[in-house]
């Protein structure tokens, strides 16, 4: 749902939602999404618990990377709320203690839901390539496809579409293999 | 609905499929469809004829192209319908007197739904990669957002992601406002 309001809408608007509401604020437009459920909360769970493991904890991956469910980051001011977003300790030794994130993450993923798709890659896409976040995915549950997109010179280029069973190995998590039918439920 | 025939398949196979059902050869595998429902039809046919007049018939527009609907197109082994196509006419002329297409197209439109949009996603736009396509469009006809792309070397950047009524320009036909609007029309 997207409230087209009268004056610009401002942080305190989100500040003002109800808790089980995710509020965004792109370009002074607010959005209210309820939080997920259902396929979407099934793929964003198995898919951050595989890279929480890897790539935070380092259980049998290589660790170095902060990953976190639906972190708040404000970049200039606009405030996103991604399902999942990670960042490499090198630039982000400690998560702030405020919750709200400032600094752009270096990967950010996008789970789709009929509800949030229009929203998610016509308005969250350029605001993720005008931060600069370098890699961003899709996943959509309901289609069963994982979209890799690494950021060119502020465009997304498309490396690659995965679906069904495939065992993925994507940018920039290489090093993990993904079995996309866990994510599906399967 | 997507079935994979046990062996691989070839074009006899695809010809012997009843005439309701349209058949994709995809690095062996036969993809059949049904022909396309409600919303699926109405928003290739509007998006024919919004671009029909200006660009394959140069009424309103700068013409120079040829835009065909549901083309049948033979690459490198591959068979696909995309659900429109387009030649600039400096590199096809005129249409062929052959039932199919071997030379790629310009330009391919997809009109995504629930049935097809993995296979749309997944299998054939890596082969519109693959033979040079440099312009695709992907149309969600539930969600009426156009996603356009750009080929880029070997690869498609995202061009951008448009929604609603949005008046757009959108390559490679962006001597034409687009009313998307007019696209969603029952």
């Amino acid at each position: 749902m997207t409230l087209p309001a009268r004056r610009p809408a401002t942080y305190d608007d989100i500040v003002a939602l109800p808790e089980h509401l995710v509020g965004e604020l792109i370009a002074g437009v607010l959005q209210v999404s309820p939080r997920p459920a259902g396929p979407h909360a099934v793929g964003a769970s198995a898919l951050g618990a595989t890279l929480l493991t890897r790539m935070q904890f380092g259980d049998g991956g290589p660790g170095g990377w902060w990953i976190l469910d639906e972190p708040e980051i404000h970049l200039d001011a606009d405030v996103v709320v991604p399902d999942i977003a990670g960042w490499r300790r090198e630039r982000l030794p400690t998560p702030p203690r405020e919750g709200v994130f400032t600094l752009a993450p270096d990967w950010v993923c996008e789970v789709l839901s009929p509800s949030t798709s229009r929203f998610d890659r016509t308005k969250k896409l350029p605001v993720y390539a005008r931060g600069l976040i370098p890699y961003l995915w899709l996943l959509d549950p309901l289609n069963e496809t994982l979209e890799i997109y690494r950021l060119e010179r502020e465009n997304w280029m498309l490396l690659a579409t995965h679906g069904g069973e495939d065992l993925v190995h994507a940018e920039p998590f290489g090093m993990v293999e993904i079995d996309l039918k866990r994510l599906w439920g399967r | 609905m997507t079935s994979v025939a046990p062996r691989l398949a070839t074009y006899a196979d695809l010809l012997a499929l009843p005439r309701n059902v349209v058949g994709e050869l995809i690095g062996g595998e036969l993809h059949t469809q049904p022909r396309p429902g409600g919303p699926h039809a109405a928003v290739a046919s509007l998006l024919g004829m919004v671009l029909g007049n200006p660009f394959h018939r140069g009424s309103g527009g700068p013409g120079g192209w040829i835009i065909l609907d549901e083309p049948e197109l033979h690459l490198g082994g591959d068979v696909l319908v995309p659900d429109l196509a387009g030649w600039r006419r400096a590199r096809m002329p005129e249409v062929p007197d052959t039932a199919a297409f071997e030379l790629a197209p310009d330009w391919v439109a997809e009109v995504l739904s629930p049935s097809t949009a993995a296979l749309d996603r997944v299998e054939k736009l890596p082969i519109y990669a693959r033979e040079g396509i440099s312009h695709v469009w992907l149309i969600d006809p539930r969600l009426q957002t156009l996603e356009a792309f750009a080929l880029a070397g070997d690869r498609y950047q995202l061009l951008g992601a448009w929604r609603g009524s949005e008046s757009v320009r959108v390559a490679p036909f962006e001597a034409l406002e687009l009313e998307l609007a007019a696209l969603w029309a029952r």
